[in-house]
């Protein structure tokens, strides 16, 4: 079964959290935090850094940032965005599609259109930014809810109430709603993309990284999975498909205590093999030991 | 917090997954809008901690 990675929420408040140069940044940063969030999802925890890093690496200390500004350290930790802005934000359909097929994001809006609900994080509206990390439910390009991590929602007892507090499941009509509040032009500018009839969001998608198989030849996941094995040989040849033979050899060659991270196993009459998560590259048992595990 | 997939969800990953590949539509009355979107100043929050 499928767990999907799940990130550890971030606060962006309060504004002591990120000084820079001497200016406190920490309610200004509400993109940089959500950036974080998605580095962490999308290397399985392995990179768990801070919106202040994010913001830091940015330049920028004056007011907000950008979706364009927060990219290039996503980049530098490895993980590839895909950024949609201006003339190529994209429709809540085809998001939806992404985000079920395991993908998150960090999404532009504004919170004028919370206000009125239980994930209420902000006195007024402003435009703001959340990591997105998964979805349930629904039918394909509209599901139900999404497990929405707002920077802000960290329970503070305010003169309206108490915010929201920490990642909460939000109806996807919801996240929608707050794309599309999102004021372009800037929270002076009463122009919104709902009010201009602009069916668009503003997004950066980061990928797919759940751990997942193509099942080919029959064969069936691996337990543990993904399992994580080493060469035991002094060197070996992965193949195309799992049969031997000099045809579907693969170049180069692995050698003793390489990795290979297998997704399936299936047992042929000359040999157990294991397969990557794509089905493209395969090993047989006996030159590998297992080291066990996921991680 | 972590959630295991039900049948019925892995079964719309896999069918998400055999579609995402494709670039999405464009999006009408697009043009003018701006590439650069700062988020907000949220600081009012701070004053009522």
């Amino acid at each position: 079964m499928t767990v999907p990675s799940r990130a550890r929420w971030q606060p962006q408040g309060p504004a002591s959290r990120c000084v820079i140069q001497g200016h406190a940044l920490g309610w200004l940063n509400c993109t940089p935090t959500s950036f974080a969030m998605g580095i962490d999802k999308s290397t399985l925890g392995a990179k768990r850094l801070t919106g202040c890093d994010v913001r830091e690496s940015t330049g920028d200390v004056a007011g907000g940032t950008t979706l364009l500004q927060c990219e290039p350290f996503a980049e530098k930790a490895g993980v590839k965005v895909d950024v949609y802005v201006g003339s190529k934000v994209v429709p809540p359909y085809w998001l939806a599609v992404q985000m079920q097929a395991g993908r998150g994001c960090v999404l532009q809006g504004n919170t004028s259109a919370l206000i009125s609900t239980p994930f209420r994080s902000t006195g007024s509206g402003v435009n703001h930014a959340a990591w997105v990390n998964d979805v349930r439910g629904g039918k394909l390009g509209e599901p139900a809810e999404a497990l929405v991590y707002d920077p802000a929602a960290d329970g503070h007892q305010a003169s309206w109430g108490k915010a929201a507090q920490g990642p909460a499941w939000w109806p996807w009509s919801r996240v929608i709603r707050f794309a599309h509040a999102l004021h372009p032009w800037g929270d002076d500018d009463p122009r919104t993309l709902s009010s201009m009839g602009i069916d668009g969001v503003y997004v950066a998608v980061f990928p797919d990284t759940e751990p997942h198989v193509h099942l080919r030849y029959g064969a069936s996941r691996t337990s543990p999975f993904p399992d994580r094995l080493r060469v035991n040989v002094p060197a070996v040849y992965t193949h195309s498909t799992p049969a031997y033979g000099t045809a579907n050899r693969i170049e180069p060659r692995l050698h003793r205590d390489d990795l290979f991270v297998a997704f399936q196993r299936v047992t042929k009459p000359d040999a157990v093999w294991f397969g990557s998560h794509d089905g493209t590259r395969w090993i047989p048992k006996s030159k590998v030991r297992n080291i066990g595990g996921t991680q | 917090m972590t959630d295991e997939l039900t049948p019925d969800e892995e079964a719309l990953r896999d069918e998400a997954r055999a579609t995402a590949d494709e670039p999405p539509k464009p999006v009408d009355g697009t043009a003018d809008l701006p590439d650069e979107v700062k988020d907000g100043d949220l600081s009012d929050e701070e004053d009522d901690e």
